[in-house]
């Protein structure tokens, strides 16, 4: 592709992004993606999971712009409870405590917010032209794949969502086959046969997808902060100033930049990206600086890489998204599930069909990165005393919007019901500690998963070397094959969640 | 584990597997079942071994969490389609709210109203969601 078809490209996701309707979209995403990730409480996983029924009457693009915004908005407004209250809004903003609560406590809470806010922006920026300039090529070799190549993708992404994920790899490739085999409910999609519906007619069309995601992923989520006695600490230094001097934004530089490159390649990865990349530009930091000792004391070089990283793996986490239709984490899967009833079939020919989605979306996450530069900073006062809204009123609030969102899907009493059943089965799995995003990945993938293995197996004559001859299928597979082993190698393949997730990088 | 697999396995008994040219409707979720029966017994295994680890007991806080939050869901699916959202939504949330520590009656009276109005303002009217605001249970 050359520069001027990308700059044509461009020019058309501006003029759908710049769309006034499209701007509100984009900034109630970030807003509320702020808001999601200032608040320590609901995730953007379970709030994405939560919020997808009212995106249903949207038009695609704006219901996209808004799913993305609200995703990449949680990244910029997590790092706020981490940096004044020592809590990470997100599981991305975990490392961001170690160096953002000391600078804070020394009271430059201002420069920790303003570093963080700048980092993300410029991890924004280029992480969406590493989309733009990646995307048109890869969708252009994902048309060549046959079934087998896309069954090899599918394979080895929930293989590597598991192996690669943070806690026990066995429990998570469980929660991938329990995904895989809920996704085979309902009637075949080849012989029209009615499979494993249990008797319920309801069930012929399968298991919806806003009662699971919400029930799997939202409900346990508010009893464990129902649990949690932790949540409404205050921060009672003053902020100081928001705007960085000049060697704050020295030192800052090239940590940003290291923690884009390391964030931007672990986006792309199947599993955890977006939060295991801060963890990974940690280290490095760390090991890079001349004085290690001064992480953990207020370093804003342990601040600006892990911000920059997570937020170029959000951004860059689209790639396989919307170039292969493969969704690399459970938030990806849950905006594949909203392409899929907006209608929009997930895959390369998405660039080809619905070019508008695309570079709209691309280019709209430029303009959501700008408002959410001006949405953190100047309004960081409002972000603040948000902080001390009680969860005893921000909970009840979700469980009746939760309500009305599942029971508008269909206007079906019947679908409350069902994410009461999945809630409880969820909230079961997370005290077992079984983590539900695979299985809501397993879930979303299960459907093509079979489909494509069909095909292969009908076009090869039921030879499964079909799988291994292919080139790109064959290297995909040696690939996690050495992954495999390079994790076992480690002495990593069978460390719990709470080792991994260790801070001591 | 086991249980989810052994359940889905009995369902999916009778599907033909057919065969490796052209699987059947049956093959993936008789494999996906014998894998959960086999994951979960193994986990059963290990659990036994290590008898120490990760467990926990449902505390008397937790079973009434559980209890108040399902029932605000239930009792919405309930009542939403007989009497409507504006009695639907205070009942669950005056259930929602019962299971959060530090309550006050003056508080809940204010949620209960604001989120109320607030809901019916927003989904019926600004987001056009046919929910009905009062229905008839005759």
């Amino acid at each position: 592709m050359g520069l001027e078809q990308l700059w044509e490209n461009l020019n058309l996701g501006l003029s759908v992004a710049a769309d006034p309707g499209n701007l509100v979209y984009c900034f109630v995403g970030c807003l509320i993606g702020t808001l999601i990730g200032v608040l320590p409480g609901v995730g953007p996983v379970s709030a994405i999971a939560m919020l997808l029924p009212f995106t249903f009457n949207l038009e695609p693009n704006g219901a996209l712009i808004m799913l993305a915004g609200i995703f990449y908005g949680a990244q910029y407004g997590g790092s706020t409870a981490a940096i004044l209250l020592n809590i990470p809004g997100e599981s991305t903003s975990v490392v961001t405590v170690l160096d953002g609560h000391p600078m804070a406590r020394q009271g430059r809470a201002g420069t920790a917010l303003g570093i963080a806010a700048l980092a993300s922006f410029l991890a924004g920026c280029i992480a969406t032209l590493l989309v733009a300039f990646i995307g048109e090529p890869l969708s252009r070799l994902g048309q060549y794949f046959g079934p087998q190549e896309y069954f090899i993708l599918m394979f080895a992404g929930l293989m590597l969502s598991a192996v690669l994920a943070r806690g026990d790899v066995f429990k998570a490739l469980l929660m991938v086959v329990a995904g895989l085999l809920l996704s085979t409910v309902g009637s075949d999609s080849e012989t029209g046969l009615e499979r494993n519906t249990m008797g319920f007619a309801s069930l012929w069309d399968g298991i919806d997808f806003v009662p699971l995601a919400i029930g799997m992923l939202g409900l346990p989520e508010i009893l464990l902060r129902l649990e949690d006695a932790t949540t409404n600490k205050t921060f009672s230094k003053s902020i100081g100033r928001l705007l960085p001097n000049v060697g704050d934004l020295k030192a800052s530089l090239f940590p940003a930049l290291r923690g884009t490159a390391i964030g931007s390649l672990f986006g792309i990865l199947p599993g955890s990206g977006p939060i295991m990349a801060p963890f990974a530009s940690y280290a490095a930091e760390k090991k890079l600086a001349a004085d290690p000792d001064r992480f953990g004391r207020g370093a804003i070089e342990g601040v600006a890489g892990p911000e920059a990283a997570n937020n170029a793996a959000a951004q860059t986490s689209f790639i396989p998204l919307l170039t292969l239709g493969i969704p690399p984490n459970a938030i990806m899967a849950l905006m594949l599930g909203a392409m899929t009833i907006q209608g929009i079939v997930p895959g390369p020919q998405v660039m080809t069909r619905n070019p508008d989605l695309f570079w709209g979306l691309i280019v709209s996450m430029w303009i959501g990165n700008l408002m959410l530069v001006l949405i953190n900073l100047p309004l960081i006062g409002i972000w603040v005393r948000l902080l001390l809204v009680p969860q005893r009123i921000l909970l009840p609030a979700i469980v009746v919007f939760c309500c009305i969102g599942v029971y508008s899907v269909n206007n079906s009493a019947e679908d409350v019901l069902l994410t009461v059943i999945f809630g409880l089965i969820g909230y079961l799995l997370v005290k077992f500690d079984f983590e539900p995003a695979p299985l809501m990945l397993g879930f979303v993938l299960g459907g093509p998963i079979e489909e494509k293995l069909r095909q292969s197996l009908i076009l090869s004559q039921g030879d499964f070397m079909t799988f291994v001859e292919r080139p790109v299928s064959g290297v995909m597979l040696a690939i996690l094959l050495l992954l495999i082993i390079l994790k076992i190698l480690t002495g990593q393949f069978r460390k719990g969640r709470k080792s991994s997730a260790a801070p001591d990088v | 584990m086991a249980l989810l697999g052994l359940l889905f396995l009995s369902q999916s008994i009778a599907l033909p597997i057919g065969n490796w040219n052209h699987p059947g409707p049956g093959a993936l979720p008789k494999i996906y079942s014998t894998c959960l029966v086999c994951g979960g017994v193994f986990l059963m295994w290990r659990a036994r071994s290590h008898r120490t680890a990760n467990q926990f007991e449902f505390e008397a806080f937790t079973l009434r969490n559980i209890g108040l939050l399902f029932g605000a869901f239930v009792i919405f699916a309930l009542l939403i389609r007989s009497t409507g959202l504006l009695l639907a939504a205070p009942c669950a949330l005056i259930l929602a709210y019962s299971a959060a520590r530090g309550r006050s009656i003056p508080e809940l009276v204010v949620l209960v109203v604001g989120i109320t109005v607030g809901s019916a303002l927003l989904f019926r009217y600004a987001l056009g969601l046919p929910i009905p605001l009062i229905a008839r249970p005759w």
